[in-house]
């Protein structure tokens, strides 16, 4: 009997091999989207977990006060906490610290490279983390100071073929030892560095001097709970603060709060400034899921409104086989197992196509995604499931409804299928059309808020300016020379060095007037800039002026700031007044820039200081004056290598720092708009097979309205109306749900684009040109047919 | 073998009431040849039905092999139906998806047999309908008459002890029709019981016995040829 319908179900598919192939190409896009985004969202999840101590490493974070109350929070904490924590916490086993923010040369033999994925770490840093050393010994690799750590792929690019273990490499002048090798670090960890050095190469009175600049991490003693801990934690914190605070030449009088985070809710929910890299987002993953649904209910609803407009044709054979003595539940088993069958070989084909184009995805969203059967067997047992679960879903209601028809009522020709079926189909198309027009809305919306954010005036001029970051001290040694050869050049308008730079971030201190009180202080952004910074951005100054090189105690004793510091610290009219920064520098306030977007849009302008310190240079900022960008690019290269032979030309242009920041957004963008592209034409597929069964059915009604009179125009009027009707419907139930998201989304924004009503309209309107485009072949044909042909039918 | 008393059939819509079968008495002997004539509508095919246990009657008794069945449920029905009764129908009612000879073999599935002994059966059959040749077609590659014939070997092949015949050469040509009444009268003298609702006068000739039906009512009957048991 099972050999009967699979030979049945298999002829049918070959018989209407235009239906079964959209049928099954059509849920295995489906699925293969959903495979993808999946994959994606479980590497998501997957951050940081690889480590065997995961669940119980923490980072500490701390709160600083901001203004009026209100804290902010950083991932960073005092580079004492760690040692002070572990000696006073029994349950807290280890600690390491990580600075990462300094930049060599690193040098081994004649190979030498600016290097900035450098982490000084303790070492614990190896006991904590899983960071498996491929050779050397990791209990002893980060004892001397003299030593450093390798990744695999850092020692390729230094060694070759060589073992580079105990061989020398000069970093700023020094000799350190490699004492180890890593494997590569994992794509999923939110750590990522090239080199591992001790702390104990650092200077501890420099350390101290660091502050607030270390990244702390924790392993917790086996079966406590975090919890425990608590008071004991915040306690000790704030005992260390304090001597922190007691360093500062005036009283600070303020709280820093310090907490923890859990290792692996680091990549998804922490979004603090100074975090280590660009995390994910939590609300992204989200929103990829519902993609992933959102695509799979489409294609589930057009694999199931095929199978059953497709199963009407089956009515005779249904008939015939119960009148042969066929039990109702051998035919529901055979029709389930025929859209089981279908199902299965959408599955399988999915698998292909995953195959096909893991790549691209990857490309797309920016990940190293692979889909090894044998990594992703729940995975891949759970998308065997669901097309079973979609062939029964698509089988049993015409199993259940055609195994009940009145086989003779059948052989007579009488229909027996009534409106009710219709009815359900009807639901099903509006509800897949819906889909459609709320994705194709919400491509418009995103695209609208990602072409503001690019576009948005940022209060200063990010076209054509050139940082060069990663210097050595010679070059860096050499500023003023440097900057006075690069102004020589026609090509280049304007020079200025800094440790800041818009879109990066800016450090952070306490800033009140002078002779009040620090607690009165606010939390200001700083900018610490050479000469002709304001010019180099175009930043403008809307009261007093800018630093001035002849003017000897605007190095020492000014500080610019912007409109919301004024605004801020309650100042009408701040010039002349003197500001006391974290009580170590003071100045006078000497200029009122007009505020600018120093960081991402996702964000209110923040109160910014800003004032002349050129110790602490670590950037050149170049505007241009002109297209030919290499030439500039190779003069600018020309220039640097006289001052230092091994300066390797690392540059980036602001303006595509800018768009960066808005990477999650564009990755998310281009998601939704294949997500819809693909869903159109999963439902253009299942429209045109849909309506060609619709149009049969009326073939009759047809003819006899064409005997009648009726011209072709009202025909294909009589036919289109239907299917109007249901992307008018669609667009009811679409528009409000696209609005209401959309409004949540926009809300991460702290700048944003209006939502525009006419959106939802050109969404509505495409998703009827794409219906009545896709209908219309089959529509036209069928009304300039011969009306006798249609009669003859029946 | 089949005994009708006073049977009745309705058929209700919410306002319309169509008495299809009224008191009709009927009996047909174990091996005869029935054939039942009548204008359309008169209520043939439903008696046809209501025999071939495809359709319960609305009242009166129906005793099939001495057994009243028609309270039966249609699991009951479908029981009896599947190892006693062969159809035939005018359009053939074959399943385009099947080939000739899956189409024969298709009754077979659903009783219990093993697939040496379904093999025999069907190869049989098809020789017997001079149809063997053709086994590998599907429907749509034959003739009518051909086709027929696969419906007839379809029919017989669980070897029914009743065909049920719904106007068999209505959709057939002179020689075909005859060519297919001679094999029904060919079962009927190996023993199986036939009942043919026909418009044909001149097919009607093959039965021992024809049925006219007027307005769901036996109106006469006629007596062809001296059947005896």
């Amino acid at each position: 009997m099972f050999k009967n319908y699979m030979k049945v179900a298999i002829r049918n598919l070959v018989r209407h091999k235009v239906i079964s192939f959209i049928n099954i190409f059509g849920l295995a896009i489906g699925m293969t989207t959903f495979i993808l985004i999946i994959l994606f969202v479980r590497n998501e999840f997957s951050y940081d977990k690889f480590h065997k101590n995961a669940d119980r490493i923490y980072r500490i974070t701390t709160d600083i006060p901001k203004e009026n109350g209100v804290y902010e929070t950083y991932p960073i904490s005092s580079g004492k906490m760690g040692p002070v924590l572990v000696e006073q916490i029994p349950e807290i086993i280890k600690a390491t610290r990580i600075f990462a923010y300094w930049k060599r040369t690193i040098q081994y033999e004649d190979k030498y490279f600016n290097e900035d994925e450098i982490f000084w770490v303790d070492p614990a840093f190896l006991e904590i983390f899983t960071f498996p050393l491929i050779s050397g010994d990791s209990k002893n690799a980060l004892n001397e100071p003299n030593s450093v750590i390798l990744t695999q792929e850092t020692a390729k690019k230094y060694f070759g073929d060589i073992n580079p273990l105990n061989k020398r490499m000069i970093i700023e002048n020094e000799n350190f030892t490699v004492t180890g090798i890593l494997k590569n670090i994992p794509a999923n960890s939110h750590l990522h560095f090239d080199f591992l050095l001790p702390f104990a190469a650092f200077d501890i009175n420099n350390v101290h001097q660091q502050g607030f600049s270390f990244y702390t991490y924790f392993l917790l003693e086996k079966n406590t709970k975090i919890n425990e801990i608590k008071d004991k934690f915040q306690t000790v914190c704030q005992e260390v603060t304090e001597v922190f605070l007691s360093g500062f030449p005036v009283e600070m009088d303020v709280n820093f709060n310090s907490l923890y985070q859990a290792l692996t809710d680091i990549h998804l929910y922490s979004h603090y400034n100074y975090e280590l890299e660009i995390n994910g987002n939590i609300i992204y993953v989200y929103i990829f899921i519902m993609i992933a649904v959102i695509i799979m209910i489409i294609a589930g609803i057009n694999f199931m409104n095929l199978i059953t407009a497709k199963s009407e044709d089956r009515a005779n054979e249904i008939s015939m086989r119960k009148i042969m003595g066929a039990k109702r539940n051998e035919l529901i088993m055979q029709f389930l197992g025929e859209s089981v069958l279908m199902s299965l070989i959408a599955f399988i084909v999915s698998l292909g196509m995953v195959e096909l184009f893991i790549n691209p995805f990857n490309n797309l969203m920016n990940c190293e995604l692979s889909f090894f059967y044998r990594d992703n067997i729940i995975l891949f047992c759970v998308i065997f499931i669901i097309s079973i679960i979609i062939g029964i879903l698509s089988g049993i209601y015409p199993a259940i409804f055609l195994s009940k028809f009145n086989s003779l009522k059948t052989i007579r020709g009488i229909s027996q299928f009534g409106n009710r079926k219709s009815f359900l189909r009807k639901i099903l198309v509006i509800l897949q059309f819906s889909i459609t027009i709320f994705l194709i809305s919400i491509v418009f919306v995103i695209n609208s808020q990602l072409t503001y954010l690019k576009n948005k005036n940022l209060g200063f001029d990010k076209e054509h300016i050139i940082v060069l970051k990663n210097f050595s001290r010679k070059i860096i040694n050499n500023y003023n020379s440097v900057k006075d050869e690069l102004l020589k050049n026609p090509d280049i308008r304007s020079v200025t060095g800094s440790q800041h730079i818009p879109g990066e971030f800016p450090s952070a201190n306490i800033v009140s007037i002078e002779g009040q009180d620090m607690k009165t202080g606010i939390t200001m952004n700083e900018f610490r800039i050479g000469f002709d910074f304001l010019k180099t951005y175009g930043i403008k100054i809307k009261y007093g002026r800018s630093f001035s090189e002849e003017i000897s105690s605007d190095i020492k004793d000014a500080v610019i700031i912007n409109e919301t510091a004024a605004k801020k610290l309650g100042l009408e009219s701040p010039l002349g007044k003197r500001l006391n920064i974290s009580g170590f520098t003071y100045g006078e306030v000497i200029g009122v820039v007009e505020d600018f977007h120093f960081k991402s849009l996702h964000q209110n302008i923040e109160p910014l200081i800003i004032h002349l310190q050129n110790m602490w240079i670590s950037n050149i900022s170049i505007k241009i004056q002109t297209n030919d960008i290499q030439r500039t690019l190779n003069s600018i290269k020309k220039e640097c290598i006289k001052f230092d032979p091994f300066y390797d030309l690392d540059y980036y242009f602001i303006d595509d720092k800018f768009d960066q920041m808005y990477k999650t957004e564009e990755q998310t963008a281009k998601l939704f708009v294949i997500s819809s592209i693909l869903a159109i034409f999963i439902s253009m597929l299942g429209l045109f097979a849909l309506s060609s069964f619709i149009i049969t059915q009326r073939t009759k009604e047809i003819g006899i309205r064409k005997v009648m009179g009726a011209p072709v125009s009202n025909i294909i009027w009589l036919l289109s109306k239907e299917f109007t009707k249901w992307v008018i419907l669609a667009n009811l139930i679409a528009w409000p749900i696209g609005y209401f998201i959309m409004d949540k989304f926009l809300q991460m924004f702290a700048y944003k684009a209006e939502m525009n009503i006419w959106s939802f309209i050109i969404s509505g309107l495409l998703a009827l040109v794409i219906a009545l485009v896709t209908v219309g072949y089959q529509t036209i044909k069928t009304a300039n047919s011969n009306p006798v042909d249609a009669l003859k039918y029946e | 073998m089949i005994k009708t008393v006073d049977l009745t059939k309705i058929y209700r819509t919410d306002e319309v009431e169509t008495v299809a079968l009224n008191n009709v008495n009927v009996e047909v002997a174990k091996g005869e040849f029935v054939a039942v004539m009548g204008p359309s509508g008169c209520g043939k095919s439903t008696l046809l039905n209501v025999i071939g246990l495809l359709d319960n009657p609305t009242g009166g008794e129906y005793h099939f092999n001495a057994q009243e069945v028609a309270k039966y449920t249609e699991r009951m029905r479908t029981n009896l139906r599947k190892s006693n009764i062969g159809f035939i129908f005018q359009s053939f009612n074959l399943i385009d998806e099947l080939t000739v000879y899956e189409n024969v073999e298709l009754p077979l599935l659903y009783i219990k047999m093993s697939s040496a002994e379904r093999k025999k059966r069907v190869n049989e059959i098809l020789d017997r309908m001079k149809i063997a040749h053709r086994s590998k077609h599907f429907p749509q590659q034959l003739s009518g008459g051909q086709q027929q014939r696969v419906a007839v070997a379809r029919a017989v092949v669980t070897t029914p002890k009743l065909i049920l015949a719904d106007e068999p050469t209505g959709n057939l040509d002179s020689a075909n029709g005859e060519e297919v009444m001679d094999m029904l009268t060919q079962l009927n003298e190996e023993g199986t019981t036939i009942i043919m609702v026909t418009h044909s006068p001149s097919f009607a000739e093959y039965a021992h016995r024809v049925i006219q039906l007027f307005d769901g009512h036996i109106v006469t009957e006629n007596i062809k040829k001296e059947f005896h048991l």
